[in-house]
Parts: structure tokens; C-alpha cells; sequence
């Protein structure tokens, strides 16, 4: 039976369910957009303050449903972080696209109730119901821009492929429980027995296969620039870091806790792969969202990286890398939003080719500025924190005696660096051709601001974020 | 006697699955496809009923042959979808790919499905009966699996909100 | 004989008896419907075969049998003739777990009056009730015709919204009797505990979505004749057409069965155990109570079709989502409270 007072354990998930229906029903009854922001944004916002809080709560609730340690806590804050600098962006990103429904918030937060709970899953029914939540709520983003025919053709298209994946998936669970007759997350940890079965390793291989789609692994890659591409900007932000870090948040500790070590040449082979067609195929792009997807992809490729060491470190280099990634992906994505505009019809964007950054330093050298220190982060050039992100990914790998894949690692993302460094040469080293200005909101601002403190701040102190969680 | 014949329904009934199942996947006209689709509902419904699971059959035919169906029709008519005739027929590596790579991964599985399960696991026939009605599984869903089934609630609202936002005719 | 023998013979029997007076109230229904109408448009109707027209059933399936089975050239015709197959095995199936009276004894045998007790009783009727679309659906798009292929459409759509109201409201039945069996729901209402009055907002949902199930006025859309010809059986002629004749008077009967079931108490006749009449005499008024009931019914479906003209069909959407919807959500709501406060 489930107790009241385990109900104290799941707080910022209440806040969000609560909000998210006052959400609908605010919408209903009055439409007034203000109402609703304020309403989701500081439902967020509590949320955020309470899981820090409580980041010392260490418990199985809810009929064995529901686990909750430091790690889900932990990848909890950075989803809600990322989930509450997008939505800082997302107001003044969709009055300018002329798309600023109450629904968007309704949708964002049951988006997020999915991711939170698929994080801290302890059975795999709700690990499944967590990311169809979350997918769903994706699908519809995707094609919120409904007179853009590439935000519906994204849409349909993530929806089809991810609509095939969770068949993979839920035959991967379907295995799992023929095997085991459970679902439990923590009786199919504890019984090793199971994991010399093959139609178990099978099941979890099919499983794993769907979430290498949710975090666009190769090779189910092929969505995510098309996706990424179509769907308004601010979306495409919150994807690639809130959807891709919770679905990150999920497998990884499952598999890492199963500790199967069969399957490390696999995860080793994948993640090279994944690296190399993020950072290859992404040398010849002019699209700046591609671009960003595409570096997205070989984020993914890293993370992998980190899996496949299968050690204490691993868990820590995702976790670490996840912050960072939040703060500088976000950060760049929403540089691209507000740098975006309509085109003449307002049916599609424009500014978003690498052209319309050409001196983009001599127009506004701040927004230049930003933009080039996400950037660097992202590329992994200390002192910021996506250098510390990679950094303790790749320890982890060598500590697990995985030099050949560290040094590829390195070896690939060296080459990521020159389609970073591209951008910033366009920015400061090119003549404008337009004399375009760019306007920035005051709540966008603050999202920039502390996506660029995020960055900085954890790029010199990186233990800091360990002590915080309590996570060593 | 009585087993013997839940054998030879369970072997017509996975046949019927089976065979309507490729014909679905092979057909050219979307209407056909559909119409397969609901033969195979029919067989997975009846399988559920040597099962000893009553409701689940019901709910089977009446959500997915009663409900799902009826809509894919629906769509396929009203948007009166040609034959894929028109689709390219010819030979191409990609498609090759994807046949190898379906062929191996049904084997792969295949192989595990009939090796894999080794008389390991004890029967729960006794229980199927009582398992299988409204009344345990309503119980067992709002008691011990009450978590899920209100996430899922959460999840159909969600999917229905964004239903309407994708289909809406136009904001204010 | 060995036991299982009997008793499939029993059930056998059971099939024929109750599918023979099926079938032959389909075709006075068909008598009434033109005699109930023409009394309300103050004509004579059919009155020349048989002493008062009763032999009339007789002549129109002998005309229907005579007729030329026609089958447009470019329709699809597997499934053309599929579709009234379709809709008259589940018309007639559904009728299979309605219970028309108590158990009998008969020759020293208790003998259950309902052919078959599925302990899902009521899912099995809407699970019969939604595969009945297909029957329709498929008529519509197998003729190759426009007026054939709206008719489809618009049943496919009519039947998927007003089949959420009706299995809403019976939730409220369900929550009641405890029970998904039909007969435990008959002998839940006991007396004077008939589920109409416990539930009268679910019996008023229940009846129209009823109306719109079988397609009968107000809710005919999918055969408007003044829009779509004959709707979904356009094309269809001969034995294949009195086979949708047949399935949708049969819907009716089967409808009025279920509802007196559900809502009017099914064959009680309040307190009629207690008068201490012989038990066969008693099964025997509770079988003519139940006849009563779901005559009375099919008088109801005639009645309301001479009455209330065709909606349009966007109100036919509204009336089904913004309306009776809500209203089903709302009553299953007190409903649940209510039977919560009381235990």
C-alpha cells in the first residue's frame, strides 16, 4: 500500500503535475499567457529548490515504483535546470513566432513530469510509461510551428521513427519479463543469475536500442539534424538537452548497475561511430541548427564513452558532463533563437546559415561574445565546463583500461573543435553583410547570464558540483 | 481430451496470427492491410482467451479491432489513400540491407526464443483463471499497480492536449 | 447420453429458439414501423396481405429474394459482400449473453434462460457493438460510390463518439451491481431498485447513444436519403441489401433488449417472487415481462423516428462531445462518490 507520507519524497514531481493541470485550466478559463508563464516557470523553479534540498533523500517509495538516491536527484537538477533556462527563453522566442499558446507550457510540463519520472524509475513499466510521456510531449513540439512545413515534417518524422523505436523497446521489456517475471529494477540488478541468459541480454539489447534512439547514438542517429532543424529553435534546445540528458539519466545507471560487461566492445564500437559522424558530417554543414545537432550527436558519442568504462568514475564524468552540456548547448541554442528571424511570410525562419553570422562581433559584440564562449565549452577547451565534462569522461574510460577509445575520443573531438572555431572566425574575423540588430529579452538574458556563469563557474571549480549533490 | 483441443485452437489461432500478419505487411492496398490487421486482432484476441484471460480478449477487440481500427480506416478513406503500386519496385542495396538485417535479427531472436527458455519456468495455470478476470485485474491496477496507471492517466491527457494543439483549425 | 451432449443440445436449442423469434420479430418490426407511421401520418399503411397486412413481413422477403443481386463494376467485391455479413453476425450475435428470464426447470433440469453467461457480459456487447462500424464502413467504401463512401464516414465517425458517452454512462450501472454479468445485474435490481431510477441520467445517455448505435432517427446521417441517397447501402441489392435491412431492425430489438437489461430491470417484475405463484408460471410472467419491456422499447425507437427530424451533422459532433460526454464523466462521478459514501 502506498503511505501519505511517502508522498514527501516526490514534492517537485507533485508541483509539476499540480501546475501543469492549473496550466490547462488557466488557459481555459482566461488565456492570459502572463498567468500561465509565471505559473509553470515558478512551478519549475520550486521544483529545482526542493529536489537541492533534498538531495540527501535516499529511498524505494511508492509500491517499489519509484527509487530515489543521489544520482536521480542529481540528474533531476540538471534536467530542471535545463528545463527552466529554455522556458526563461521560450516567451519572448514564441510571441516572436507568433506561436505563444498556454499549451506550450501545458505540454513542456507533462514533457518534464515524464523525464522526472523516468529518472528516477525502479521498474521498467515506468521507465517505458516515463519516456512515452516524454516523447509524446516532444512529438508535438516538434511540429508546434504549424504553418512551417519543416516543423511538420520534423514532427512526423521523429514521430514515426520513435513511434518504431519503442517497439524495440517494449520488446526488450516484454524479454526482460519472460525471463525474469519482473519488472522491478531492483530484483533484475541483484539476480546475476539472469544476466548470463541470453533472451535477457537480448531484452536489455533491444532496450538499449531504444534509447540510443532517444539519444540520438548511431546509427539511429539519422533523425536528430532533421528534427532538430524543423522544430522551432527553443524546442530544438530543450531536446537536445533536457530530452537527451533524461533519457541519459535513465539507461545509463541501468546498465552500468547491471554491469554487464558483454556488451562494453558494443557500447565501445557505438560510441566511436557516433563520435565520428557527429564531428565529421558536421564539418560540412552551413546550417547552424544542423550544426548543433550534429555537435549534439557527438556529445552523445562522449557520454557513451563513459559508459563503456563501466566503473565508479563513469557515472560521475555523465553526470558532470550532463551539467555542463545543459548549461553550453541551451546557451547556444538560444544565442540561435534570438539571432533567428521570420522569413517574410512568417511561415519559416531565416538567419539560421552560418552567412548570417558574418561579423556578427562588429553588430553586437556581447551576443558574439556569448556565442563564442558556449562554443568554446562545447568544443572542450579548458577552462570552461565542457572541458571538465570531457575530461572526466575520459579518465573514466582510462581507468577502465580503455585507452584505445580515450585516445580516439580525443582524437575526434580535436576534430570537433575546427567546426566551433568556424563559427568564431565568422563571427570575428568576416565583414557583416547586414547591419540587422537583435532584440533580447530581459528574462532571455537571464537565461544567457546563468548559462554562462553554469559554464564558467563549473569550468573552474568542477568539484564543486560533486560536493553540492553530495555525490563523491 | 481438454488440452488437446486448447492445442489445436492455439495452433489455428497462431496460424491465422501468423499468416494475416505477412499478408498486412505484403499487401498493396492500405484497406487490406487494415483488414489483415484486424484478422490478426481477432487471433491475438483469441489467444488471450486460451489464456484464461477474458478481459484482456474483450478489451482487445473491443479498443483495437472496435476503436484503433475503425479510425485507420477511417483515415485511409478519408484520405483515400492509393495503392503503393506507385512506390518504386525496383532492387536496391538499402532495401537488401534491411532484409539481412531483418532476417538476422528474427533468427538471432528466434534462436533465443526456443533455446532460451529451458523448462525453467513453473506453470501459473492454476491461477490463470482467477488472474484473468475484471476483478483481479481491477484490483491488482488500482492497488498495487496504482502508480503506473495513474501516470498513464497523465500520459493520455497529455496526448490529448496535444492532439488539439497539432489539429486545431486556428488559435485566437 | 453423457452430460456434455445434453448440454450442448440444450444450447443448441437455446440458439435456434432464441434466433428464430430474432428473426421473426425483425420482420414485424419492419410491419409495425410502416403501420406505427402511418397511424402517426394519419394513413393506413399496408393492410392488404393477410387479415389486417400481418402476412406483409412475408411478401417483402419473398420480393427481396426475387430481386437481382447487383454489384457495381468497379467495386471491390470481397468486401462488398463481407460488409453485410459483418453486420448481421454481430447484430444477431450480440443478443447471445442477454438474459430473458430466470432458470427454469424443465424435465427436472435447471435450465439458465440466456444462451450464454460470459462473465463479461457487458464488454462482450459493446465489444460486438463496435465491430458492427466495420459492417457499414466497409459497405461504404467497398460500393466504389460517393454517397455510399460518406455514408461510411459518417457512421465510422458517429459510432466512435457516441460509443464513449454510452460506455460512460454504463459504467454507473456497473459500479452499482458490482458485476460486468448481465444476469448478476438483473438480479441486483430486485424490486423496485431498477437501474432507472438509481441512474437516471445514465439510462437518458444510454437511450440516445442507443438511437445513434443502430442509426435511427434523429441520428441517421449515415443513410439520409435526402442527402445521400441510401447512404452506405446505396449499391447494395437483393439478399445483401435485406441482410442490412435485416441487421439494423435487428440492432433495434437487440438494443431495446439491452437497455431493458441494463436499465429497466431486465425480466423482474418488481416483487413478483413474492407472490408465491408456481415456479413455472412465475419464469413464464418473467419472460412475457421482459417481451413487454423490450416491445414497448422498439414502439419507443418507432415513435421518436416520426417525431424529432435529423440533426444537423455538425450538431450530431457537438451534442456527442461537449454534451453527452461531459454529462456521462459527471454522472459516473456522483455515481462513484455516492456508492463510496454509502458502504
Amino acid at each position: 500500500m502506498i503511505q501519505l507520507h511517502e508522498l514527501q519524497f516526490i514534492i517537485p514531481l507533485i508541483t509539476i503535475c499540480v501546475a501543469s493541470v492549473l496550466v490547462l485550466i488557466v488557459e481555459v478559463f482566461s488565456r492570459n499567457r502572463e498567468v500561465v508563464f509565471a505559473v509553470t516557470t515558478l512551478s519549475v523553479f520550486v521544483a529545482l529548490i526542493i529536489t537541492i534540498r533534498d538531495i540527501s533523500y535516499s529511498t524505494i517509495i511508492l509500491n517499489n515504483f519509484i527509487n530515489i538516491n543521489n544520482v536521480s536527484s542529481g540528474f533531476n537538477i540538471v534536467v530542471l535546470l535545463s528545463v527552466l533556462l529554455s522556458l526563461l527563453e521560450s516567451r519572448s522566442y514564441l510571441i516572436k513566432k507568433q506561436i505563444n499558446f498556454g499549451e506550450y507550457y501545458a505540454i513542456i510540463l507533462f514533457s518534464l513530469i515524464g523525464m522526472m519520472l523516468m529518472v528516477m524509475a525502479n521498474d521498467l513499466l515506468i521507465v517505458f510509461l516515463g519516456l512515452e510521456m516524454m516523447s509524446i510531449c516532444f512529438y508535438i513540439l516538434a511540429g508546434f510551428m504549424r504553418k512551417r512545413i519543416k516543423s511538420n515534417e520534423s514532427a512526423l518524422k521523429y514521430f514515426l521513427l520513435g513511434a518504431f523505436m519503442t517497439g524495440f523497446l517494449l520488446y526488450g521489456i516484454t524479454l526482460i519479463y519472460g525471463v525474469s517475471g519482473t519488472t522491478n529494477l531492483m530484483v533484475l540488478f541483484s539476480n546475476t543469475l539472469l544476466h548470463q541468459e541470453p533472451l535477457f541480454l537480448i531484452g536489455v539489447g533491444l532496450f538499449l536500442i531504444g534509447f540510443l534512439f532517444k539519444i540520438g547514438a548511431f546509427p539511429f542517429h539519422m533523425w536528430v539534424p532533421d528534427v532538430y532543424d524543423g522544430a522551432p529553435t527553443i524546442v530544438s534546445g530543450f531536446m537536445s538537452t533536457a530530452g537527451k540528458i533524461a533519457a541519459v539519466a535513465t539507461i545509463f545507471p541501468i546498465i552500468l548497475k547491471l554491469n554487464i560487461l558483454d556488451y562494453r566492445i558494443i557500447i565501445s564500437v557505438v560510441s566511436v561511430l557516433t563520435m565520428m559522424f557527429g564531428n565529421i558530417i558536421a564539418l560540412a554543414q552551413t546550417n547552424i541548427k544542423r550544426l548543433l545537432a550534429y555537435s549534439s550527436i557527438a556529445s552523445a558519442g562522449y557520454l557513451l564513452v563513459g559508459l563503456a568504462a563501466f566503473n565508479d568514475m563513469a557515472l560521475r564524468g555523465i553526470l558532470f558532463y550532463t551539467l555542463a552540456y545543459s548549461f553550453m548547448q541551451l546557451g547556444a541554442f538560444i544565442v540561435v533563437g534570438i539571432i533567428e528571424k521570420s522569413s517574410s511570410d512568417n511561415k519559416d525562419f531565416s538567419n539560421i546559415s552560418l552567412d548570417s553570422y558574418k561579423g556578427l562581433a562588429k553588430r553586437n559584440p556581447v551576443l558574439a561574445t556569448i556565442f563564442t564562449l558556449f562554443l568554446f565549452s562545447l568544443a572542450g577547451i579548458p577552462p570552461f565546463a565542457g572541458f571538465w565534462g570531457k575530461y572526466y569522461l575520459f579518465v573514466a574510460a582510462i581507468k577502465a583500461n580503455l585507452i584505445w577509445l580515450s585516445i580516439v575520443a580525443i582524437l575526434l573531438s580535436v576534430i570537433g573543435i575546427y567546426y566551433y572555431l568556424k563559427v568564431i572566425v565568422y563571427m570575428w574575423f568576416t565583414d557583416p553583410e547586414t547591419d540587422e540588430t537583435y532584440i533580447m529579452s530581459p528574462l532571455g538574458t537571464t537565461a544567457i547570464i546563468l548559462s554562462i556563469a553554469g559554464t564558467i563557474f563549473f569550468g573552474l571549480f568542477p568539484e564543486i558540483f560533486f560536493e553540492l549533490i553530495r555525490f563523491y | 481430451m481438454e488440452w488437446k483441443l486448447e492445442l489445436i485452437l492455439f495452433v489455428l489461432l497462431s496460424v491465422m496470427a501468423v499468416f494475416s500478419a505477412i499478408m498486412m505487411v505484403t499487401r498493396r492496398s492500405p484497406i487490406n492491410s487494415a483488414i489483415f490487421l484486424i484478422i490478426n486482432f481477432f487471433a491475438s484476441a483469441g489467444i488471450y482467451l486460451l489464456l484464461q484471460a477474458q478481459f484482456i480478449a474483450v478489451i482487445q477487440v473491443l479498443v483495437y479491432m472496435g476503436a484503433i481500427m475503425v479510425l485507420v480506416i477511417f483515415v485511409i478513406m478519408l484520405l483515400n489513400l492509393q495503392d503503393e503500386s506507385k512506390l518504386s519496385e525496383q532492387f536496391s542495396y538499402k532495401k537488401l540491407t534491411s532484409l539481412l538485417l531483418s532476417v538476422l535479427l528474427f533468427c538471432l531472436l528466434g534462436f533465443s526464443v526456443f533455446f532460451g527458455f529451458s523448462g525453467k519456468f513453473t506453470s501459473i495455470s492454476g491461477e490463470a483463471e482467477k488472474l484473468g478476470t475484471a476483478e483481479s485485474l481491477g484490483k491488482e491496477l488500482v492497488l498495487a499497480y496504482s502508480v503506473p496507471f495513474e501516470i498513464a492517466g497523465l500520459l493520455l491527457l497529455a496526448a490529448v492536449v496535444g492532439a488539439v494543439v497539432l489539429a486545431k483549425k486556428s488559435f485566437d | 447420453m453423457p452430460e456434455w451432449l445434453i448440454e450442448l443440445l440444450i444450447t443448441f436449442a437455446k440458439i435456434a429458439v432464441v434466433h428464430g423469434v430474432l428473426l421473426t420479430a425483425v420482420a414485424y418490426t419492419v410491419y409495425l414501423e410502416r403501420r406505427v407511421s402511418a397511424f402517426i401520418q394519419n394513413r393506413i399503411g399496408p393492410n392488404r396481405v393477410g387479415p389486417e397486412g400481418l402476412l406483409q413481413p412475408l411478401a417483402d422477403v419473398i420480393k427481396l429474394l426475387m430481386k437481382e443481386d447487383i454489384v457495381p463494376e468497379r467495386a471491390n467485391r470481397f468486401v462488398h459482400a463481407l460488409a453485410p455479413g459483418i453486420s448481421i453476425i454481430v447484430a444477431l450475435s450480440t443478443i447471445a449473453v442477454v438474459p430473458f428470464g430466470d432458470t427454469i426447470e424443465l424435465f427436472g433440469r435447471q435450465i439458465k434462460l440466456q444462451i450464454a453467461d460470459v462473465n463479461v457480459g457487458i464488454l462482450y456487447i459493446f465489444a460486438l457493438l463496435s465491430l458492427g462500424v466495420y459492417g457499414i464502413t466497409l459497405s461504404g467504401w467497398a460500393s466504389n460510390s460517393k454517397y455510399s463512401l460518406l455514408g461510411g464516414l459518417r457512421s465510422s465517425a458517429q459510432m466512435i463518439s457516441y460509443e464513449l458517452s454510452m460506455g460512460l454512462s454504463v459504467i454507473g450501472v456497473i459500479i452499482i451491481s458490482g458485476t460486468l454479468q448481465l444476469d448478476e445485474i438483473v438480479y441486483a435490481q430486485y424490486g423496485w431498485k431498477w437501474n432507472i431510477i438509481l441512474q437516471p441520467v445514465g439510462f437518458i445517455i444510454f437511450l440516445v447513444a442507443s438511437f445513434a448505435e443502430t442509426n435511427r432517427l434523429p441520428f441517421d446521417l449515415p443513410e439520409a436519403e435526402q442527402e445521400l441517397v441510401g447512404g452506405y447501402h446505396t449499391e447494395y441489392s437483393s439478399m445483401k441489401f435485406a441482410l442490412f435491412f435485416l441487421a439494423e431492425y435487428a440492432a433495434i430489438i437487440v438494443s431495446s433488449a439491452v437497455i431493458a437489461t441494463l436499465y429497466l430491470g431486465g425480466w423482474q417484475f418488481p416483487y413478483l417472487q413474492d407472490f408465491g405463484l408456481p415456479q413455472i408460471v412465475t419464469s413464464i410472467l418473467q419472460v412475457l415481462t421482459f417481451s413487454v419491456k423490450v416491445v414497448a422499447l422498439v414502439f419507443f425507437f418507432i415513435w421518436i423516428r416520426w417525431t424529432i427530424p435529423r440533426f444537423r451533422y455538425d450538431q450530431l459532433m457537438d451534442l456527442g462531445w461537449k454534451v453527452m460526454l461531459p454529462i456521462a464523466l459527471a454522472n459516473l462521478l456522483v455515481t462513484a462518490l455516492v456508492v463510496l459514501l454509502l458502504k
